[in-house]
């Protein structure tokens, strides 16, 4: 296991700049946010911290633990630990890139009805109700789509089919409709285990759907300490104990160290829950004969997005919903997303566009330092 | 001779030989069910109007209203004919028929709000009002970051 050891963070300062931040609800109209249950209070004593650093799903893992007092860090630095050990083992199970992870033996399952166990279970459900809460774009059935951009051979478009309608009507932005996808469901069975139905020929990818999910559910591992954050490769769950407060950067893909701007997620007298995730197709990126390709597909099309969005980052009650908003927005397009992202139940979102604009949604303002 | 007349009229002995004999064509007669006597309501004794109310004047209704109404009505009927005297007399006047052309859909305008973020922005004193804001004064932050979000696979 690679523990880096405990690493103690000094008080993090709001600064006299930032308002107060909004409560449930925005006061714009913007839709309630799960998660932030009353209004949080300015950060006023430090809060000791514990953290574990290690690599899980082919990035970083960060399980930061903060306590209420000097001699309760010991067993932070436990359940970090043990909360980094089970995130390997929930990433091992949701994996592509390993053939005897539980989604790949799904996915390679000639039947149609394929048992699944808990994890890939709860997984695949979030997966279901990403897609409904983005109109479709979000999307873990592309799995074939994302094999053939990441092959050299030419891209050919897949035949369309009509378009399903839209259950949340975002559909003032999101115009195009995705296609019909092959239709899968899951029938509950014994211990959290599910029996898995689909159409022959779908497979799932739940590399846009994991790693926000996986942190939401590590942090709720960390319950009995006064706050934790899980960092899983830039898709960040958080938890703020009253008087305390956690700082998140946004990197800036341009340049290595930089950052696009700050966060500053104080706590709650009822508690503070956040979702911190970015996403954009300038790091999974490469050159095919045919042009540049990246690796977020529009399920509207079949092929990588053809976006003006480098990079989107969503702040919203749930890692799992900001990083399912933040694939929607890249998707989209600059235009599409401010306009969905206004309305969707997110805290705030900044979005790096192609011409070097950095935009926000205006409500994101409260939370920068 | 004088005509007397019997002060005590006595019942008239009936002749043998004239005492009523039941015939086929005169059955006796039959007992007719002759309904119980209903007491007949009382009428209302007429009563003599009392003095002192013949003395008042009859209540009639108010006029004012039906004298705005009517008034109303007037102002409405001389309006409509100056109205379609006017139109008449403009050359040209095509009085309004009922048209089966659909109305063409209004453009719907989508304002899309948001704003222009700097490295250290920070954060307005009021919600923004206007459609774009520009946010500048980077702040000077002591603080340093512990957590960054960045796109998976990035490297820190």
């Amino acid at each position: 296991m690679d523990t880096t050891g405990v690493t103690v963070v000094p008080v993090v300062s709001a600064g006299p700049s930032v308002t107060a931040p909004p409560g449930v609800t925005d006061a714009r109209g913007g839709a309630g946010v799960p998660g932030v249950t009353d209004t949080p209070t300015a950060p006023t004593t430090p809060f000791p911290r514990a953290m574990n650093r290690s690599r899980a799903m082919g990035g970083g893992l960060g399980i930061h633990v903060a306590v209420a007092r000097d001699a309760d860090i010991p067993a932070a630095e436990v359940d970090a630990a043990r909360v980094a050990a089970r995130v390997r083992a929930w990433a091992a199970r949701l994996t592509r890139h390993d053939p005897s992870s539980d989604l790949m033996r799904a996915n390679a399952d000639p039947h149609g009805a394929v048992p699944v166990r808990p994890t890939l279970a709860t997984a695949l459900r979030w997966a279901a109700d990403a897609s409904e809460m983005s109109g479709g774009i979000v999307d873990a059935t592309m799995l074939r789509e994302r094999l053939a951009a990441e092959a050299p051979a030419p891209l050919v478009p897949p035949t369309f089919a009509p378009p399903p309608a839209d259950p949340r009507g975002w559909s003032s932005a999101l115009s195009s409709r995705p296609r019909s996808r092959p239709t899968w469901r899951l029938e509950p069975s014994r211990h959290r285990s599910a029996i898995l139905h689909r159409d022959p020929g779908t497979a799932f990818d739940l590399d846009g759907v994991a790693k926000g999910w996986i942190a939401d559910r590590a942090l709720a591992l960390l319950d009995r300490h006064a706050g934790a954050l899980v960092d899983a490769d830039g898709d960040i769950a958080i938890r703020t104990a009253q008087g305390d407060s956690w700082e998140v950067s946004v990197a800036d893909p341009r340049t290595p160290g930089a950052e696009l701007a700050v966060f500053v997620l104080p706590g709650a007298r009822l508690g503070a829950r956040y979702g911190v995730a970015t996403s954009g197709i300038s790091i999974h990126r490469w050159t095919a004969p045919d042009g540049e390709r990246h690796h977020l597909i529009d399920p509207r099309t079949g092929l990588p997005a053809a976006t003006d969005i480098v990079q989107a980052t969503v702040l919203a009650g749930s890692a799992s919903a900001a990083e399912a908003w933040a694939k929607t927005a890249v998707v989209l397009g600059l235009v599409a997303a401010l306009d969905v992202l206004d309305r969707a139940p997110v805290l705030g979102a900044i979005l790096l566009a192609s011409d070097g604009r950095v935009l926000a949604v205006p409500r994101t303002t409260r939370w920068l330092a | 001779m004088p005509i007397r007349t019997d002060p005590a009229p006595r019942a008239i002995p009936i002749a043998p030989g004239h005492a009523p004999v039941p015939s086929a064509e005169f059955p006796p007669a039959r007992p007719i069910a002759v309904p119980s006597p209903v007491p007949a309501p009382a009428r209302p004794m007429p009563t003599r109007p009392d003095p002192t109310e013949a003395r008042l004047a009859p209540r009639r209704p108010d006029p004012t209203s039906a004298r705005l109404a009517v008034a109303a009505g007037g102002i409405a009927t001389i309006s409509a004919l100056l109205a379609a005297i006017g139109s008449a007399a403009v050359p040209g006047a095509v009085a309004a028929a009922p048209t089966t052309v659909p109305a063409a859909p209004l453009p719907v305008q989508t304002i899309v709000k948001y704003v222009y973020v700097q490295p250290g922005a920070a954060a307005p004193v009021a919600p923004p009002a206007a459609v774009a804001t520009v946010v500048a004064t980077p702040a000077p932050r002591p603080v340093p970051v512990v957590v960054v979000t960045r796109q998976s696979g990035a490297k820190p």
